[in-house]
């Protein structure tokens, strides 16, 4: 196990430093499309956030922060390790630190599963109070609750009196009426247009978990790759095929994973903690 | 051992980053982490959010530069990337021009654009009944002058059947006799 398989460069470049550094110039352009791609996402959270603060409000503390903390620590945790197991394969001379890139990358791609996991727990715990994107939001009586109890925390207004179903009549009821007369009726029923307006951003939930499913959710896709990624690089690590002069797809693999966890320092915090 | 390998990857052109600054910058993340979550339990209001994008995007500066290596790589990586940012920049800059001058329709909020519609027609009513007022004014003050004489009347009387210049004419050859 401690041999190492002597990389040849490919034709087409000089020498192995330009290969190496060929290939890592393309990664970083790949980054600079994967940055852009979640920005688009970003933006979204941002022009609708902007527009509906009070929404934003009732809807972000349905999240659940501890969850979202521990997951970072994870992700921390293994950006770290992928790091580690990167200078492992460059200092790496005749195979003799070949287990440590493998076990390195082993309790990475472990860290990812743990990721998942709770990842799972969350979004099953979402699906079930019914705290989706669309017209599927709303609909579970445990989210009704829960929007009636974020009502009268945030605004004060006692609508946990109400059925559920007279909740979900006068809301409609109310937005309908807010949208098409609103203006008339600012001056002869302000307080019937408070409460409808009140009702009307909280009924907006729906987009901020439009959001939140959709950031999340392309991000557990780039752990799943990057999983998936990583899992290629044990393998050929395994065979003995990195050392100091050859180490391209462990520091590739690993810089997709560390993208990863620089989308997820900034998504946790804007999703959890705002 | 870590001394040993920087010294001879230096060698060979690459750089091998000592152990301990992965560890140290292992130990910084976790620290900010913590700081963050803590944090968030204060509202200071609008800066909420600006405090936890400060923290993130020193969180995410030393994952860029240490653990991904751009501190040390070549700096046409760095360069790479940092134009992508750039770019990052100018998607959020626009959009963000757009919804931050916008006064929303909402005639619930005391700014806007409804009610200060509603304050602009006020105030230009406003302006016209003072517009009207001068006017009447002005027609009762050139009746009085100009128009007694010629009628041979005291009061000013509605305004006759002749066109409105026919009368200025005449006007006006009354003030030169």
């Amino acid at each position: 196990m401690s041999t190492v398989i002597t990389h040849h460069h490919a034709h087409h470049f000089y020498d192995k430093e330009q290969e190496a550094s060929s290939a890592k110039l393309g990664m970083w352009l790949f980054l600079v499309t994967e940055v852009l791609l979640f920005s688009g996402l970003f933006v979204g959270y941002t022009v609708i956030k902007t527009l509906n603060p009070e929404m934003w409000k009732v809807a972000s503390a349905q999240l659940d922060w501890v969850m979202g903390s521990v997951n970072t620590l994870v992700l921390i945790t293994s950006s770290w390790t992928v790091a580690l197991a990167v200078r492992a394969a460059q200092t790496n001379e005749k195979g003799e630190k070949n287990g440590q890139i493998v076990g390195l990358l082993a309790f990475t791609i472990v860290c990812a599963f743990g990721f998942l996991g709770i990842k799972y727990m969350e979004y099953s715990h979402k699906i079930h109070d019914g705290l989706l994107w669309g017209t599927k939001y709303f609909n579970h009586p445990d989210a009704i609750a829960a929007m009636k109890a974020g009502i009268k925390e945030t605004f004060s207004l006692d609508v946990v009196a109400l059925s559920d179903a007279s909740f979900l009549k006068t809301l409609e009821a109310h937005t309908a009426a807010a949208s098409h007369h609103g203006h008339e009726l600012i001056s002869h029923y302000a307080s019937t247009v408070k409460y409808a307006d009140t009702l009307m951003t909280v009924e907006q939930g729906h987009l901020f978990f439009g959001i939140y499913f959709l950031l999340t959710g392309l991000h557990g896709i780039h752990v799943v790759i990057g999983m998936s990624v990583l899992t290629w690089v044990l393998v050929l690590a395994q065979k003995g095929k990195f050392y100091k002069d050859y180490y391209t797809p462990v520091e590739l693999g690993g810089l997709y994973w560390h993208l990863v966890d620089l989308i997820w320092i900034y998504l946790f915090p804007l999703l959890y903690l705002v | 051992m870590s001394n040993h390998d920087a010294h001879h990857d230096d060698h060979h052109g690459h750089h091998v980053t000592p152990l301990w600054l992965y560890h140290a910058i292992f130990g910084g993340l976790l620290c900010l982490t913590v700081i963050t979550v803590w944090i968030a339990q204060f509202d200071f209001g609008a800066a909420n959010t600006i405090i936890a994008m400060l923290v993130a995007t020193v969180k995410a500066s030393l994952v860029a530069l240490f653990f991904m290596h751009l501190l040390h790589d070549e700096r046409l990586n760095m360069l790479t990337f940092g134009f992508g940012l750039l770019f990052v920049a100018l998607f959020f800059l626009f959009p963000l021009v757009d919804i931050t001058t916008r006064t929303y329709i909402d005639p619930i909020k005391e700014n806007s654009s409804v009610r200060i519609l509603d304050k602009e027609m006020e105030a230009q009513q406003a302006h016209a009944e003072k517009h009207k007022k001068a006017l009447g004014k002005l027609s009762n003050l050139y009746k009085r002058e100009f128009m007694a004489p010629a009628e041979g009347e005291g009061k000013a009387k509605p305004a006759p059947e002749v066109p409105a210049a026919a009368e200025a004419v005449e006007g006006q050859a009354a003030e030169a006799k």
